[in-house]
């Protein structure tokens, strides 16, 4: 079984509406538990436009809270069908639900929908191969209709891919000389196994975006239906360790610096002081990149064994909001504050080490602009980073 | 010939302050002066913390700090001690 300390679930998702269309009628909808679960949605309401757009949304929100509180997904889904009649009625949505367990266990529940797609060591597995336990679950609702749910449960491996899509991306491309019965589930599977022989550790990002973009291509760039791929990325954590602000007590100065020296995985530091402290600890050489940045915030500076180091409280403040305006996690602006937004974004497990000795300069009314507590700066982005972009976080005060 | 070393503080206060425009300096040297002259920029030089040192920005040329550093200020200050006359 794997541990929560041996992977990370990446989950990411990329879409694309109708053309003609302003509103989608798939939602995706992923939330990280308290417990560690992660709980992913892809609904897809019927038609497409505003009224699929309600429909998914509604029926996201009522899978996700029941998935939260642990609910039985065969108590969700009849409640979903009930409220909104399913399959043949006028409101009716497909959806797909996947709860992550942090110990690797993956449940599926799908209803109506294509099916979702695993890969092993870059290869499709067959659903005779997965290992997966299959079952089928016949719902009677009170209008009389019968409608099953397929539900699936496996135990997810180091370097596995669950990919869902929805039926848009299967049949894009039908009635075209190509294709004229669609992409078809076969040579989407396709499709990403050649990614993934090319790049083996593309992100769920990249994958999602790359398998929605070929779906516009065979669509010839007008998308005839609503075009969403979920990907699921089960891969070794990328870490990052972001320092900041100098140790309340000068005695902590030389573990501040060792927490640097002794760290493996990507280092950021952020301020002047900081920076400076970790140089004369480790006595490095340090060095200002005196340019101006386009993001008007101060210039970087470069230490050997530290990836990136940029001033304190102005470059965070600015990383918060753009983290808080930001819909997704591709960020494509230049300066120093989308190269660190960037830089967050693109690890799993961020460690902060927040130094909280103040500088009471920084505090004068007269200031030109305010100063925010580096703090509560990096608690919210912490925050930002957890809740909307499924990081896992630690903050340590030092 | 050995050059003098101007050190342009780029913490937090100093940048906030107008320290951001020091980072020109280096355009607004006069010929004479430029390649007499070494520009670096320094992480928090720490002047703010200490009492009685007047205030941001901060911008060390040689040994002397030159406080409420402005680009002419700074560009006075190494003439003087290049022994340049001044303007």
């Amino acid at each position: 079984m794997l541990g929560r300390d041996k992977y990370f679930i990446e989950a990411e998702s990329s879409q694309r509406i109708e053309s003609g269309s302003f509103a989608s009628g798939d939602v995706c909808v992923s939330r990280r538990t308290d417990d560690g679960r992660t709980v992913l949605v892809l609904t897809h309401g019927r038609g497409s436009g505003v009224q699929a757009n309600v429909t998914a949304s509604v029926v996201s929100s009522m899978i996700v809270s029941y998935a939260l509180r642990n609910t039985p997904i065969d108590q969700a889904a009849r409640s979903v069908l009930e409220t909104f009649g399913g399959r043949g009625s006028r409101t009716d949505a497909s959806f797909a639900v996947a709860d992550i367990r942090p110990d690797g266990t993956v449940r599926v529940a799908e209803y109506e929908a294509p099916g979702f797609l695993l890969f092993r060591n870059g290869i499709a597995v067959e659903e005779g191969d997965s290992g997966a336990v299959r079952e089928r679950l016949v719902i009677d609702t009170r209008d009389g209709r019968q409608h099953t749910i397929h539900l699936s449960r496996f135990e997810a491996r180091a370097e596995e891919r669950l990919i869902f899509t929805t039926k848009g991306v299967l049949r894009s491309g039908s009635g075209t000389r190509r294709m004229p019965d669609g992409w078809g589930r076969g040579a989407v599977a396709d499709y990403i196994g050649r990614l993934l022989n090319e790049t083996d550790d593309l992100s769920a990002h990249e994958l999602a975006g790359a398998v929605v973009d070929r779906a516009i291509e065979n669509d010839l760039f007008r998308p005839k239906s609503d075009l969403t791929c979920l990907s699921v990325y089960f891969r070794q954590p990328r870490r990052l360790l972001l320092c900041s602000g100098p140790p309340f007590n000068e005695t902590n100065d030389r573990r501040l610096a060792e927490r640097i020296r002794d760290w493996t995985g990507t280092a950021v530091i952020c301020g002047g002081t900081t920076a400076a402290i970790v140089a004369r600890e480790l006595r490095r050489d340090i060095t200002v990149n005196l340019r101006r940045d386009i993001s008007g915030l101060p210039p970087t500076s470069s230490m050997p064994g530290v990836d990136l180091i940029t001033e304190g409280v102005l470059t965070l403040a600015r990383v918060k909001s753009l983290l808080g305006q930001a819909s997704s996690s591709d960020l494509s602006g230049r300066g120093t504050d989308f190269d660190l937004a960037r830089i967050l974004l693109g690890h799993d497990r961020i460690d902060f080490v927040v130094g909280t000795r103040i500088n009471p300069q920084h505090q004068d009314p007269e200031l030109p602009v305010e100063l925010e507590l580096r703090r509560n700066v990096v608690k919210e982005i912490g925050r930002l980073l957890e809740t909307k972009f499924l990081k896992e976080i630690r903050i340590e005060y030092l | 010939m050995e050059k003098l070393t101007v050190r342009i503080c780029t913490g937090t206060l100093c940048y906030v302050m107008g320290g951001s425009e020091l980072q020109l300096l280096g355009d607004y040297l006069p010929t004479s002066l430029a390649d007499r002259v070494e520009i670096r920029g320094a992480t928090c030089l720490d002047f703010c913390n200490q009492e009685g040192k007047g205030r941001a920005p901060f911008v060390l040329v040689g040994e002397e700090l030159v406080t409420e550093a402005t680009v002419t200020k700074v560009v006075e200050t190494i003439r003087q001690q290049l022994g340049e006359p001044q303007l």
